[in-house]
């Protein structure tokens, strides 16, 4: 009835992947310090007129298609 | 019926919204200008709504954008021959002579080293140490296997690790060895 092997396995891999990236450590910290900083920043205004155009230009298309 | 098109379209321009901050993030950590990131973003954008049918609602729609994202992005590198690297070390040697301080990093300093790795290693570094993806998604992206990923997570550290003069222990604060190192005066300290 010991159908776990894989469990060992698992606890090993998920101990080694904890230490590939340590999420405390300086580079991990600095990293989603830059990350985050550009994350928090408004939406350029570029893509919300991109956005707001990509739907106009497909709206009058279709009232070309079906008048 | 078409009310459901039309809904389904209207939740896509939603969703899209909702994850372009985070599709800026990984740009501009990805490329490291922001400039040359919104473009890349831009084109991200009409590529994914010119394709938007192929989208599943419901599905990641922010891995679904880097995707199409990083096609973009290795296609110009193609087009455009290789990125500036850092040929002559000059960068290197710079950061070389200002280490981390107190488990202090300079942000513009670790953009630039973050810049000097290979673009496959930044992508994973990035997808599964800031996007928050996990080994599994971050290969799925990609198109390249788990044990791919995980190893060019685990060089890109070590690699920044190098460059930037830091150990990967978690390091609140200085400890005694590193400190007595790093002690030398630095310019332009944010300390």
């Amino acid at each position: 009835m010991h159908e776990k092997p894989n469990e060992a396995d698992e606890n090993v891999q998920t101990y080694a992947e904890s230490h590939i990236i340590d999420p405390n450590s300086l580079v991990s910290r600095v990293l989603r310090e830059l990350y985050d900083s550009v994350q928090n920043e408004a939406i350029p205004e570029r893509f919300l007129d991109l956005l707001e155009k990509l739907d106009m230009a497909e709206n009058s298309a279709k009232a070309t298609e079906n008048p | 019926m078409n009310d459901t098109v039309e809904s389904d379209k209207r939740r896509f321009k939603r969703e899209l919204l909702a994850a372009l901050p985070n599709l800026r993030a990984f740009a501009v950590s990805l490329v490291g200008r922001h400039d040359r990131a919104d473009d890349l973003v831009q084109d991200t954008i009409m590529k994914a709504w010119a394709k938007q049918d192929s989208f599943e609602i419901g599905t990641n729609i922010k891995a679904w954008l880097i995707k199409i994202l990083l096609n973009s992005f290795y296609s110009q590198m193609r087009k455009n021959g290789r990125e500036v690297q850092d040929s002559d070390g000059i960068l290197t040697e710079r950061l070389s002579v200002h280490p981390a301080q107190h488990g202090a990093l300079d942000l513009q300093d670790f953009r630039m080293a973050l810049n000097t790795l290979p673009p496959d290693q930044r992508e994973a570094i990035i997808l599964v140490g800031a996007s928050g993806f996990s080994y599994e998604e971050a290969a799925e992206i990609c198109t390249c296997a788990v044990g791919t990923i995980k190893s060019r997570v685990s060089r890109a550290r070590q690699r920044l690790q190098e460059i930037l003069g830091v150990s990967g222990e978690s390091d609140y604060g200085p400890d005694a060895a590193s400190t007595a190192v790093t002690s030398r005066p630095v310019t332009n300290s944010p300390l």
